[in-house]
């Protein structure tokens, strides 16, 4: 294989040009807005145009790791640089820097102080993310995955609403506190690792998936790492951070809040969680998947009743990741590809409403769905763009969330290891419906029927630059939802290989698990009741 | 003891360029006093302190000298047995000239908007300085109480110097009195263990112990441990042994506050664990019916809460980073209470944690140093509403100081945390870490509301936010800044310093 400098380190290089347009940001003087805009589209152009050529470079590689490198970093601790994509990443990698230059976009108007601070915190909130997907190494993931705390609170923080303080240390604290017993359990697997090369500890995800602990540990272990990323994705019962963090937040933080960062709660369990932990985590899928089912009908329903938009569509992401979670609970190819696809349509239709949400919002000022009525009539062509985001978050075939939510809705009933697989596809059907309930009936009171309100006479439809930035949007809409085979073709052999992997560990394991409980005298039947109080 | 004067007589050169950066300290003490005296216009005090400075950095030379070579048998032991010269030692002696130098940096401008008109701070700062050298350099239990005792005196006088205020002599008078009770107990403990074992030195009382069945086997022995623990609680501030420690803290002169947050708690923490390790632990093989570590760990979650919980109700941002150094005393105690069983790690934790702390914390009080004055000033969490655009400098460095504190990567906090969590979990203690973590998520958002009020806030009206003009506290500031991101960023050689220092204390003999 005859690959460049440039294309093997091509992972570092998209996650790294955000970074620099950050530093970037930082040295321009606050006065310069219109550089400080610029060269945050810029550099987030560059990193689109980068993940493009790393996409169209991807091959299938599902023995290892595509644009692999592994460099030391703190020998003292078996921590290296070491990063790579494969199916599972690529795609997200693509949906961050997709949004990122699309939110920059809408942000020309909207944000018209501290630009510096804003585009800064949006270029290092990009690198963050980036480098989260990228990394192979649970240390690095775990600096990224802290780091990217600090743009997203001042973000919230500084430039969005009335209780923005509030929602941003909320936003922190919850985030902060699923991630600190995930660093012991980094600790406890870290400890328990071999690096065969130099016979010491390692944190490699190489080396993580084998570890040789104790069924105890293992149950532990993987419910730590679980608390974190069941609050980043939001799980059911653990949500309650969300929607005060969507409402105060500034539309870019939203959509990328929305977009991208609660799928990286979706990747842990997929990249660190469920392969470091694979028989506990096939133990716990069935409680997975009870919270997702709950959180999708339970999101659904609350976000019928919101006043809000930017709230309704907050609660609507609640149902949404529900399914995604549900999805990989089945442990299915079809599951979780459907799950992995749907993060992605998730991200690009969230997103395009948040969007939405915050053109009405520059223009009323206002976000109560009461206020509005009749739009349709003022603004035909947000109402036409309303309309395809709308049915792209309900899952309308030709849609890019038809093919999702039906991949996951198979996934999850063709289940061999989900327990009561049937009922919860049956259950987590009943969130479609109610998803299209809440959403169109938000629709109808927004767009349709006569104008209510004098006040929304003078409001303008959308300009050039607003069309510019929904454009793409709207465009992968349909392109996702009517060729979805590039896109599962590049995700599919990693999927594979993942649920392969899972399956066949978690029965060696398992195994191993009743060796251990003979060997140590526990009796196997309360061996997991043990992990459980 | 009378053996030890005809070993004196007969010294080799060794033991002279031992403790040459020690003695180079001392004689600049002296000539400063000495200048001090001298210079009665207080515009031209600095120069007191750029002498000081320019004293510390030829010690600086002379331990880099012996770090790369100049020194052959590292751990030999000099005069006469109660001294040596190991990489720890020259390790040290790098992170406590380091402190003097920034907290004389710090001071340097400072201290006349503070009222203090008299230049002995330096001379004095040296004297501490050098005593902490001799305490960290020392294997003997007397030679350590009197490096401890000779860097003491001088924090007392440094404490009270802002003799206008209330605060300063409140802090000086109750620094001195319970350092004198400490003292006392420290001092009892030493004379019960040379009872019990008839030696004051280390290896004696390890060899002692050895062969004569362990401290279990002697009541006398463990009480001496006891106390002399007890001693060295009250100098790291480890609860329940911490009670002075917000009120020095807050009304020493913000510079003395810096250099005791930094230097007296590395140096207290590392002749702590020499002498548990060198002189109660013999390598896996118990030494007392209740093994230090588990008292230690005791102390330890006391420590953490209490700092953390403390400070969560503080309002003045100087007396909420004095709990929150008692706080940090009991994350490094987490990796002191691993050492029995993780070893080198659970040292060479508590090393690189003393360090990264007082790198960190000279950046915290390096910012409270540069707001406050005589009059007024900015003292309370609100009074830094706005600082994040007023003061952009100072604000991030605050917010780098505030991340590191709690801990968040890539920053030397994180790191400090890791290696002590990651001891702990060695020392299969796992408990221990997962309070350690919970612990953390208190101590951020008492961290996170001074970000908060300086970046999310805006002052009620147009508030005086004017630093201290001075180049050389901003370049302390920066210096720490950077290093505490630097060293978090790229640890290797860092790291790979402490492991030489600490993994040398652990090889059976």
């Amino acid at each position: 294989m005859n690959m460049t400098w440039f294309e093997q380190n091509l992972a570092s290089i998209v996650a790294f040009v955000p970074l620099l347009g950050a530093i970037c940001a930082l040295l321009i003087p606050a006065e310069e807005k219109g550089v400080s805009r610029w060269s945050a589209f810029f550099f987030s152009m560059l990193a689109f145009v980068m993940s493009l050529w790393m996409f169209a470079a991807y091959r299938d590689y599902s023995s290892s790791m595509a644009f692999e490198v592994r460099k030391e970093w703190i020998p003292a601790f078996g921590v290296s640089y070491h990063v790579g994509v494969d199916g599972i990443s690529l795609l997200l990698v693509m949906l961050t820097t997709f949004l990122t230059p699309i939110v920059v976009l809408s942000t020309f108007r909207a944000v018209d102080e501290k630009v510096n601070l804003y585009m800064f915190c949006m270029l290092f909130l990009e690198a963050c993310m980036l480098g989260s997907l990228i990394a192979l190494d649970v240390f690095l993931f775990y600096v990224f995955w802290e780091l990217m705390l600090i743009p997203m609170f001042i973000l919230i923080g500084v430039f969005g609403g009335d209780n923005r303080i509030y929602a941003t240390i909320k936003f922190f604290l919850f985030t902060f506190a699923g991630s600190l017993l995930m660093l012991v359990a980094i600790l406890y697997a870290y400890l328990h690792s071999t690096d065969p090369l130099t016979g010491g500890h390692s944190t490699s995800i190489y080396h993580l998936v084998n570890l040789n602990i104790s069924p105890n540990a293992q149950m532990l272990c993987f419910l730590a790492f679980s608390l974190a990323f069941a609050i980043k994705v939001p799980m059911f019962p653990f949500h309650t951070w969300l929607p005060d963090a969507h409402v105060q937040a500034p539309t870019g933080g939203s959509v990328i809040l929305a977009g991208v960062l609660l799928k990286l709660g979706v990747y842990g369990f997929m990249r660190f969680a469920i392969p470091m932990f694979p028989a506990a985590a096939m133990k716990f899928m069935p409680v997975i998947a009870a919270l997702s089912v709950v959180g999708v009908i339970y999101g659904a329903l609350v976000a019928m009743v919101q006043n809000d938009i930017k709230k309704l569509v907050a609660y609507s992401s609640v149902s949404h990741l529900g399914f995604v979670m549900l999805g990989l609970a089945a442990m299915t190819v079809t599951g979780v590809t459907g799950a992995l696809y749907q993060s992605i349509n998730h991200g690009v239709s969230t997103g395009a409403l948040f969007l939405i949400v915050g053109i009405i919002y520059e223009r009323a000022h206002t976000r109560e769905i009461a206020h509005f009525g009749g739009l349709a009539k003022l603004l035909p062509f947000f109402a036409a763009v309303f309309l395809v985001v709308t049915l792209s978050s309900i899952a309308l075939p030709v849609t890019n969330g038809f093919i999702g939510e039906f991949m996951i809705l198979i996934g999850t009933f063709a289940s061999g290891t989900l327990k009561h697989a049937k009922i919860m596809t049956a259950l987590a059907s009943t969130g479609v419906v109610l998803g299209a309930v809440y959403m169109l009936w938000m629709y109808q009171r927004v767009m349709l029927g006569p104008v209510t309100n004098e006040e929304n006479r003078g409001l303008e439809d959308m300009n050039l630059r607003e069309m510019l930035y929904m454009a793409p949007v709207i465009a992968m809409i349909f392109i996702m939802g009517l060729f979805p085979e590039p896109f599962l073709r590049k995700v599919e052999p990693s999927v594979n290989k993942f649920v392969n992997q899972v399956t066949s560990r978690a029965k060696e394991v398992e195994e191993a698990n009743a060796r251990w409980n003979e060997e140590h005298g526990v009796k196997t039947a309360k061996a997991p009741e043990d992990g459980n109080h | 003891m009378p053996g030890m004067f005809s070993e004196l007589a007969k010294l080799d050169n060794w033991s002279q360029w031992s403790i040459a950066p020690m003695a180079i300290v001392f004689a600049g003490a002296v000539a400063t006093t000495l200048i001090a005296g001298f210079v009665k216009d207080s515009t031209r005090r600095s120069f007191i302190g750029q002498i000081s400075i320019f004293c510390l950095a030829i010690a600086a030379a002379v331990n880099y000298v012996q770090w790369t070579g100049g020194w052959q048998d590292p751990g030999r032991l000099v005069w006469a047995g109660s001294m040596t010269l190991d990489y720890l030692t020259m390790l040290m002696n790098f992170v406590f000239i380091g402190c003097a130098i920034l907290a004389i940096l710090i001071s340097l401008n400072t201290i006349s908007e503070l009222g203090i008109e008299y230049g002995e701070f330096y001379p004095l700062i040296l004297f501490a300085t050098g005593g902490m050298m001799c305490m960290v350099q020392a294997t003997d239990l007397l030679m350590i109480f009197i490096g401890l005792e000779v860097m003491s005196i001088p924090l007392y006088i440094m404490c009270g110097m802002r003799r206008s205020q209330d605060r300063s002599a409140e802090s000086s008078l109750k620094y001195f009195i319970l350092g004198a009770l400490a003292a006392g107990f420290l001092l009892y403990g030493v004379a019960l263990t040379y009872g019990a074992t008839g030696v004051t030195s280390l290896h004696g009382i390890q060899r002692w112990t050895m062969e004569n069945g362990g401290l279990a086997a002697n009541p006398l022995l463990t009480a001496g441990l006891a106390l002399i623990l007890a001693g060295f609680a009250f100098k790291i501030a480890l609860a329940p042994f911490h009670m002075w420690t917000p009120d020095v803290y807050e009304g020493a002169p913000t510079f003395v506050t810096a250099f005791m947050s930094a230097a007296v708690k590395a140096a207290g923490f590392v002749t702590l664990f020499r002498i548990l390790v060198t002189g109660f632990f013999q390598n896996g093989y118990t030494a007392s019916l209740v093994g230090w570590g588990e008292i230690i760990a005791i102390l330890a979650v006391l420590t953490m809460t209490i700092g953390n919980f403390s400070a969560l109700v503080t309002k003045n941002v100087k007396r909420m980073l004095a709990w929150s150094s008692v706080a940090h005393a009991g994350y490094a105690a987490v990796g002191l209470a691993a050492a029995p069983a993780a070893g080198a790690d659970g040292v060479g934790g508590v090393l690189f944690y003393v360090i990264g702390y007082a790198l960190t914390s000279f950046v915290s009080f390096g910012v409270v140093a540069a707001f406050e004055k005589q009059n007024g000033g900015l003292s309370q969490v609100e009074d830094y509403r706005g600082l994040g655009y007023s003061q952009p400098f100072y604000a991030f460095a605050m917010t780098v100081a505030m991340f590191a504190l709690a801990g968040i990567p890539p920053t030397v906090g994180f790191l400090g945390k890791w290696y002590v969590f990651k001891a702990a979990v060695e020392a299969n203690i796992t408990w221990l870490a997962v309070i350690g973590v919970l612990n953390s998520l208190v101590s951020v958002y008492y961290y996170l509301r001074v970000v908060v009020a300086m970046y999310l806030e805006s002052p009620e009206e147009q508030a005086e936010q004017e630093p201290i003009k001075s180049s050389a506290l901003w370049l302390a500031v920066l210096i720490s800044t950077v290093l505490t991101i630097g060293v978090g960023l790229f640890p290797k050689k860092p790291l790979g310093a402490v492991e030489k220092s600490v993994s040398p204390m652990f090889v059976k003999k």
